[in-house]
């Protein structure tokens, strides 16, 4: 087990630093320069080496590479004298315009983010177990066809779009909830809740019914399978087997749910415009407006990380339930 | 057709019959040929109720009012059939109409690019095997897993405004958009590199571009098929997003995403909702469309994608 995680972890470093150096000369190399955009116009050439000196990009993208992952592990700091911005480890980055590191910045927009992501990951596993399963059990009934049909059209749904509607018709038609804004959880915790509830449904319901569609024919084909039989031939109740059978449609559906929350943890980029919540999501499209190449490289780096190590702990905790796993 | 023929049907007709048979097929099929056909004929349609999508009518709309659109519905009338924009009186069925065109001409292309990288890269790693499948399989299984928006949205960055924005957006989709195929290809492709035909090409000597073009690519239509059904509503699905999010096309183009997009300021406002419902009912058609008709042909060339999801 031990060499097992280590060679994840070996793995998933690897992968990282893969990302971030062609992320760097992509991004740092290009036409884009940093230093321009900060220097404003009219912009005098001395005025533009000290920025470039400053930000680091008079270096080769390379370097700055080189730079950037020293930063990520005992911090950087920018410039010298008075004027010297220091950015803490973890840093993944600075933004000039903002004169804030951008950790600081994804710390500051983390709660937001993760209130929409977590609530609408439970949401989503709730509806997904409860109805697939269920439809599995009455397989060609009612409740099946509305499952079956309800997924589809969710399936098929962009988030953006069924947020839209959920704040016509609950926020403006019914006014029954609050349409945007979010207030953080140490504020009062049920207006949090009562703010987040719209973005929690769109989000469940979506990956929800994603969720329950596979549940369903993952349920089918374990009630098949040989072994289910065989219990159901030692006189094992019909109930009893469901269960047994709702066991192992739960290992893939904890796969599918650690991926997709490290992925919403990057950015519900959607539901945050949507909803007018300032997220992470927000963070990167306003990193974009404003030419923050800062922010943009490292806010798309950091949702790199979450994912890398939401597939690190689900390769973990998939070798702990299956030996299988280790020795492959 | 002799008759001869036309018994010993092939794979292939046999399963784009069964596909023609199935309810979800026919309707898929049915529903993505409405929409691309008033994609297609944006301008005859147009012409046809008389309006033009660039024309801004000021006088439709209520300034007192927030620019909400004069009559019910969002001015729905025998000249605007879907109303009008609010805030700029523009004619919603032309914009409608002509915004499905940018959408499903840009997922189209998307798609086909796609496609054809993901199919050769796919291809050549189920066929050549060695150290260049166990690099590039490391590859296409880490992107899959890829917080592939977030990049997209920060390449806008450093994408030169000179390029026009539908090919940059074209590109980048495609850029993201070949691994799914590449990985479905690539199972595939193992798979018939163990048949002995595959032996006897190999064998014989038969250059590497005739075994791809001749022997591997006859028999992987099926499943192409359904990889470009199923990646194109999903490349919808991206493509309008991005829009929608303000780095795909520029504000001004007739585009599903951009429409939706700029709906979200009239949302609160309180105007009537046509300028929302009618592009997204668009917009969902296609990729309800093209979903049921994808569904369909993977059922029929029993093709096993990722997950089910």
């Amino acid at each position: 087990m031990a060499w097992y995680l280590a060679r994840r972890l070996a793995a998933s470093v690897v992968v990282l630093l893969a990302i971030s150096f062609c992320v760097y000369l992509l991004f740092y190399s290009g036409p884009s320069d940093p230093a321009r955009v900060l220097c404003g116009k009219p912009c005098q050439p001395e005025r533009l080496s000290q920025i470039k000196q400053f930000m680091g990009t008079d270096k080769s993208a390379v370097v700055q590479w080189v730079d950037f992952v020293k930063g990520l592990f005992v911090g950087r700091t920018y410039g010298t004298g008075a004027e010297a911005a220091r950015c803490a480890a973890p840093c993944f980055g600075f933004s000039f315009d903002q004169r804030q590191s951008v950790t600081s910045l994804i710390w500051s927009r983390l709660p937001i983010t993760a209130s929409i992501a977590i609530g609408g990951a439970v949401v989503s596993l709730i509806v997904g177990m409860t109805l697939g399963p269920l439809a599995a059990r009455f397989r060609g009934g009612v409740l099946d066809g509305l499952v079956r049909g309800g997924s589809l059209l969710l399936v098929a749904m962009p988030a953006y779009l069924l947020g839209l509607l959920a704040i016509l018709v609950f926020g403006f038609q019914l006014n029954m909830v609050p349409v945007s804004g979010y207030v953080p959880l140490s504020e009062s915790p049920v207006d949090w809740a009562w703010h987040l509830i719209l973005p929690w449904c769109v989000l469940g319901l979506i990956n929800g019914a994603a969720y329950a569609r596979y549940a369903r024919n993952q349920m089918l084909d374990e009630l098949g399978s040989d072994y289910l039989l065989a219990e159901r031939a030692t006189g094992a109740s019909a109930r009893r087997v469901r269960r047994t059978a709702r066991r192992s449609v739960w290992v893939p559906v904890t796969t599918l749910f650690g991926i997709d929350l490290a992925l919403m943890l990057g950015g519900t980029i959607f539901t945050e415009k949507v909803f007018s919540m300032h997220g992470i999501g927000d963070l990167l499209l306003g990193g974009v407006s404003s030419h923050d190449l800062g922010i943009v490289v490292g806010t798309a780096l950091f949702g790199a990380a979450l994912i890398i190590v939401g597939n690190l702990i689900v390769d973990i905790v998939q070798g702990f339930i299956d030996p299988r796993v280790r020795r492959g | 057709m002799t008759a001869a023929v036309a018994r010993a049907r092939s794979p292939l007709s046999l399963a784009l019959r069964r596909t023609a048979r199935s309810f979800g097929g026919r309707l898929g099929a049915a529903i993505l040929l409405l929409v691309l056909l008033a994609g297609l004929c944006a301008p005859l349609l147009a012409a046809l109720e008389g309006q033009d999508p660039h024309a801004f009518n000021g006088d439709l709309v209520d300034g007192n009012n927030g620019g909400n659109p004069f009559g019910s519905f969002g001015g729905v009338s025998g000249t605007h059939w879907f109303g009008v924009e609010p805030g700029t009186g523009r004619d919603l069925f032309a914009l409608v109409v002509y915004g499905i065109r940018t959408t499903v001409i840009i997922a189209i292309a998307a798609t086909v690019i796609s496609v054809i990288i993901g199919a050769t890269i796919g291809m050549a790693m189920g066929y050549l095997g060695g150290w260049f499948e166990a690099v590039l399989g490391r590859f296409v299984d880490f992107m899959f897993g890829f917080p592939t928006l977030l990049f997209l949205i920060a390449l806008q960055l450093i994408v030169p405004s000179s390029i026009p924005k539908p090919v940059v957006l074209t590109v980048v989709l495609a850029a993201f958009g070949w691994v799914s195929t590449a990985r479905l290809i690539h199972t595939q492709t193992r798979q018939l590199a163990a048949r002995e035909f595959i032996d006897a090409a190999r064998a014989s000597g038969t250059p590497l571009r005739r075994v791809f073009v001749s022997e591997l690519l006859p028999n992987l239509v099926g499943t192409l098929a359904v990889v470009v059904a199923l990646s194109f509503p999903a490349t919808v699905a991206v493509s309008a997003g991005l829009s929608f999010l303000g780095v795909g096309l520029d504000p001004s183009s007739p585009d599903l995403g951009v429409l939706i997009g700029q709906s979200i300021t009239w949302t609160y406002t309180g105007a009537d909702a046509g300028y929302l419902i009618f592009p997204s009912i668009a917009l969902l058609l296609i990729i309800l469309g093209a979903t049921l008709l994808g569904d369909a042909l993977r059922d029929a060339f029993d093709v096993r994608t990722e997950s089910g999801r």
